[in-house]
């Protein structure tokens, strides 16, 4: 718990909050105050939009906490605020609610946009684009548009007090022009194509490594384990003789930490080089959930060389999902693979076996730093 | 959902937030715009978060003759509002507009939106193209890396452990010079689809052109005859190979509008 000093809807008011409780629910649950509305609690539908410092925020996005000494108005707070009136007697006049779910936030970003906007004409066009953060879900905004035009066309009424201005300050910053310029040491992409596979979404990839074939093969088959740690993040917990793993799965992207746990089968065909794992799992953290396989097949490329495919076909749901439009797993994909190849290949060359934690920056930047080399000396 | 309990911290100086971030599972936080969906969904559970959006020393900017530094915790609406010496000849508040919604614009930074590397985002295409930088600030000392390098991939950037971007340079664009920048998505204020820039400088030499929103780095073209349009194709072949037909196509169309609408500033 942590004490907080705010002011709300021109009250002052200290609390002990939890650090996670955001604006809304730190407005509704602790302060009763129920006009605020939540929708989708990741910043979408603008129903939770409050006031802070005179400013429109999502309030589901701003943790209650981060509005130490701040002044925050809700909905309520603006009950007898003379452009909230027009634009309540506005709403009225032109039929813009039927639930009023939305209504809350989209008075809030109405009285924002009029006073941004006051003595100037705006179109509907560029009115409906600045109303786009606030999604009415049963009156349509025809009515809506209308309301807010009504009131910012007649500014003589009232005057309209303007939008609180934020202040930047000049800073002395001299010494970062001075700092060294860092060139990039970029990884080149995999070659990786992937196409969406019913609900799942399928990758494939090919590369080649400067070992035989067999030496490949024999390392992938005879000890799962040791492969298993080539690909970060994965970790296999236990496997039977008959192929049944069960084992994690560290996904790192950014500031998403996933820990998929799940149950899955190997198999391996020996006449063709190949092999197949399925499986399936939960991260218990989001509620997502994963299934996939892969399967990879090694080939001999000539002259001591061999050539790996990799496929993957998977399928997310849940949160994760949420985060996982196609193309953005494919790169991460793409690198988690760039990085299993480089580790298989140190592997193979009796190196340290490499650790298996998830995929991060740093490992990445080093993995970059890598490639670099490799193609400054003539093997990339 | 409610985020997994996390504590919680203003930070007032540079060098703290550096010392800090060494250790432990804390996160830095700037405007939440990006992680507080991720921290509600649980997709993100850090043991803390370290607050820098107040930080004196992120929280404004430094003009110079050949550019502005703007700290990284300048919020986009401050950029919308012009609160910035106008270097880019309205380049960044024009920008600035199409991001997300006022509500999000006025507490998402500058500097959270490099440091997340949404592909999608709109600075991150941007400033590659005007040939922007990032300024990063560690425990060891700092460097600069132009943003096109310093988004290494999805959502990974190269920033080093204890190591945050401190401010961003954006050069002084020289009157003559052509912008263009074309968004593709859906809805208005959505993180795009799929995103064209052009920048050309004639008398500096410069002509550059770039894909952004391809799911990993954006994809850059550099050099006289970038925006003719013959090495764009096999440009994303190489840099995005995984885009299907529609995709693909959906790229290359909208950095044809971004060049078709580009303007002289
Ligand atoms: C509904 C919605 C729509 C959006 N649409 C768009 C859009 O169209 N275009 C667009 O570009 N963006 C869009 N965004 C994202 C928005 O621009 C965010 O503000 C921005 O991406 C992140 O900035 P932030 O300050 O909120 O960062 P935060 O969310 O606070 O942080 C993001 C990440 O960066 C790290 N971080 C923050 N600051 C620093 C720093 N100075 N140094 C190092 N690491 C740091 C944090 O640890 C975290 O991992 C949208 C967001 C929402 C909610
Ligand atoms: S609940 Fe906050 S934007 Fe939807
Ligand atoms: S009035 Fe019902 S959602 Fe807008």
């Amino acid at each position: 718990m942590k004490t907080l000093n705010l002011t709300v809807n021109g009250k002052g008011t200290s609390a002990a909050v939890e650090p996670r409780t955001h604006l809304a629910d730190f407005l509704r649950e602790d302060c009763l105050l129920t006009g605020t509305h939540l929708g989708c609690e990741h910043g979408v539908c603008g129903a939770c939009t409050v006031l802070k410092d005179g400013r429109p925020v999502r309030s589901c996005l701003t943790y209650a906490v981060s509005c130490e000494g701040a002044s925050v108005q809700s909905i309520e707070g603006l009950d007898d605020d003379p452009l909230m009136v027009r634009l309540r007697d506005s709403f009225s006049a032109e039929h813009a609610l039927q639930c009023g779910y939305c209504t809350p936030g989209m008075l809030v970003t109405a009285r924002d946009i009029v006073q941004r906007f006051a003595g100037q004409s705006l179109s509907d066009a560029r009115l409906r684009q600045e109303l786009s953060g606030n999604l009415c879900r049963c009156t349509g905004y025809t009515g809506i548009v209308k309301a807010i035009q009504r009131v910012l066309r007649q500014p003589e009424e009232l005057p309209i007090a303007s939008a609180p201005a934020s202040t930047l300050t000049a800073l002395q910053m001299d010494h970062y022009t001075r700092l060294p310029l860092e060139e990039g040491a970029m990884a080149g992409p995999a070659a990786a194509a992937s196409s969406s596979d019913g609900d799942g979404r399928r990758i494939e990839a090919a590369f080649e490594l400067d070992h035989p074939s067999e030496a490949v093969w024999r390392a992938l088959r005879d000890d799962i384990q040791g492969t298993v740690a080539c690909m970060p993040g994965l970790e296999l917990r236990s496997v039977s003789e008959t192929g049944e793993v069960d084992g994690v799965f560290h996904v790192g992207m950014g500031p998403i930490s996933a820990r998929i746990a799940g149950e899955g089968r190997v198999v391996f065909d020996d006449a063709a080089c190949s092999g197949r794992v399925e499986g399936a799992g939960k991260d218990g953290g989001s509620g997502s959930r994963a299934r996939g396989s892969v399967t990879f097949t090694v080939q001999d490329a000539g002259h001591g060389r061999s050539s790996m495919g990799i496929v993957m076909a998977f399928e997310l749901t849940g949160a994760l999902a949420q985060f996982s439009r196609g193309s953005l797993v494919q790169d991460i994909v793409r690198l988690l693979i760039e990085q299993f190849r480089v580790n298989l290949d140190a592997r193979l060359r009796g190196e340290e076996a490499p650790s298996g934690k998830a995929l991060n920056p740093l490992s990445l930047l080093w993995l970059s730093l890598r490639s670099r080399f490799r193609s400054w000396f003539g093997k990339g | 959902m409610k985020p997994c309990a996390f504590d919680y911290e203003h930070i007032d100086e540079l060098s703290r937030a550096c010392a800090e971030l060494q250790g432990g599972n804390a996160r830095l936080v700037a405007g939440a715009q990006s992680l507080g969906p991720m921290l509600n969904l649980r997709l993100a559970r850090p043991a803390a978060l370290l607050d820098i959006s107040r930080l004196p020393e992120l929280r404004g900017f430094a003009e110079s003759d050949d550019g502005l530094l703007v700290g990284a915790a300048v919020t986009h609406a401050e950029i919308e509002d012009g609160l910035l010496p106008d270097v880019t000849r309205g380049v960044l508040p024009r920008v600035a507009r199409g991001i997300a919604y006022r509500a999000v614009r006025n507490r998402g930074t500058i500097g959270g939106s490099l440091a997340h590397a949404d592909p999608a985002a709109d600075w991150v295409s941007c400033l590659s193209a005007l040939g922007g930088e990032v300024v990063l600030v560690g425990v060891d000392g700092g460097r600069r890396m132009r943003v096109r390098d310093f988004v290494v991939g999805a959502f990974h950037t190269a920033l080093r452990a204890g190591e945050l971007v401190a401010a961003v340079r954006v050069p002084r664009l020289a009157p003559g010079s052509r912008f263009g920048y074309f968004k593709a998505c859906r809805k208005t204020g959505e993180l795009a689809h799929a995103i064209g820039a052009v920048f050309v400088d004639s008398e500096g030499g410069t002509e550059r052109v770039v894909m952004g929103a391809t799911g990993g780095r954006p994809v850059v073209l550099e050099g006289e005859g970038a925006m003719a349009g013959t090495g764009w194709e096999e440009a994303l072949e190489t840099s995005a190979p995984g885009l299907d037909e529609l995709d693909r196509r959906l790229h290359l169309e909208t950095l044809r509008r971004a060049c078709e609408l580009s303007e002289t500033l």
